[in-house]
């Protein structure tokens, strides 16, 4: 009799056990898939990030950045004059960059105009290059600057635009 | 005598279970919280990057000497006043206002639901800017200058 009564107390705790681990697998299970959901909006919102620093870098790449033409050695900021330039010798230029596409956008103060030889400087939006094919532009802030001519004087301008890139 | 043996065995190697399935669910939730924290913030680095190079419409001393944003907060801060008669404190502010709202799209329809912009010189708020509601998930930046120039903005998603 006391054998028995042991026995069952035994298999008593066994299920008591079995049933808590099956409770934490599924707890577990529960937790994993809440945060593997935010895992994946971690992980586009990563790429994005990525994405938003290969266009900054491009910005200080020579054939863009204002380095000290502007006074102080100036970090972010794109040469307007420059990348004016660049769009009609584009196809020297191309291979180096490696995207499918550069657009510079002047957000403020905002312009409609479209930057051509008559418009520019006072336009709003200069398109270096785009291959026509498929992709998605990412832009980040720029500081956009360009000698400004005031009177008899120049004078340095920068305004604030965004720098579009396409990515594939 | 042998039952009670194994009974508390039994005890024991639930408790050990217990522990170490409390003890994994804890280590994988920090782990993953922790990852999210790296995701960082350069479009609104580049912003406030952007801002303080602006050059704006108050001019000191001269027609074209115009005042980057830096100085322009600089200026305000001693009560100065443009070359055209305006008040360096009224061209900073509307300055900000019309760079933060044009440069951020904010409302329910937009993914940045609001905004909080702030300038401050040596602990004084100069501007202060707000727009949209506050949300939990948010991305800021702030740049630290000398004589405690501060511009701060933070985007709610």
């Amino acid at each position: 009799m006391k054998f028995k009564s042991g026995q069952v107390k035994i298999q008593q705790m066994a299920f008591l056990i079995i049933g808590l681990t099956i409770f934490f697998v599924f707890v577990g299970l529960f937790v994993l898939m809440f945060t593997l959901s935010g895992l994946s909006q971690t992980r586009s919102e990563l790429e994005r990030e990525r994405a938003i620093l290969l266009v900054s870098q491009l910005a200080d790449f020579p054939e863009f950045a204002c380095g000290s033409a502007f006074g102080t050695e100036k970090i972010n900021c794109v040469d307007f004059d420059k990348a004016f330039v660049l769009k009609s010798n584009i196809n020297d230029f191309k291979e180096i960059f490696g995207v499918d596409g550069i657009q510079i956008v002047k957000v403020y103060p905002e312009s409609s105009v479209v930057c051509t030889s008559g418009s520019y400087p006072d336009c709003g939006s200069l398109t270096i290059f785009d291959d026509g094919g498929p992709g998605v532009y990412t832009s980040t802030f720029v500081s956009l600057c360009r000698k400004e001519r005031a009177g008899g004087s120049f004078y340095n301008k920068c305004e604030i635009a965004r720098l579009m890139v396409k990515f594939k | 005598m042998m039952s009670k043996k194994a009974q508390s065995e039994l005890v024991g190697f639930g408790i050990i279970v217990i522990i170490v399935s409390i003890l994994i669910l804890i280590f994988i939730s920090f782990s993953i919280s922790n990852s999210g924290d790296e995701v960082g913030n350069y479009e609104t680095e580049d912003f406030i990057q952007s801002v303080i190079q602006y050059t704006t419409s108050c001019a000191r001393n001269s027609e074209t000497n115009y005042l980057p944003y830096l100085d322009l907060v600089r200026a305000c801060s001693n009560n100065e006043m443009c070359f055209d008669g305006s008040r360096a404190c009224e061209v900073l502010n509307q300055t900000s206002y019309l760079i933060v709202d044009n440069s951020w799209e904010t409302g329910e329809d937009y993914p940045v639901k609001g905004y909080n912009f702030k300038t401050s010189y040596q602990g004084v708020d100069l501007v202060t800017l707000s727009k949209g509601s506050v949300t939990s998930q948010n991305k800021g930046s702030i740049q630290v200058f000398s004589e405690s120039l501060q511009v701060v903005f933070t985007a709610y998603y």
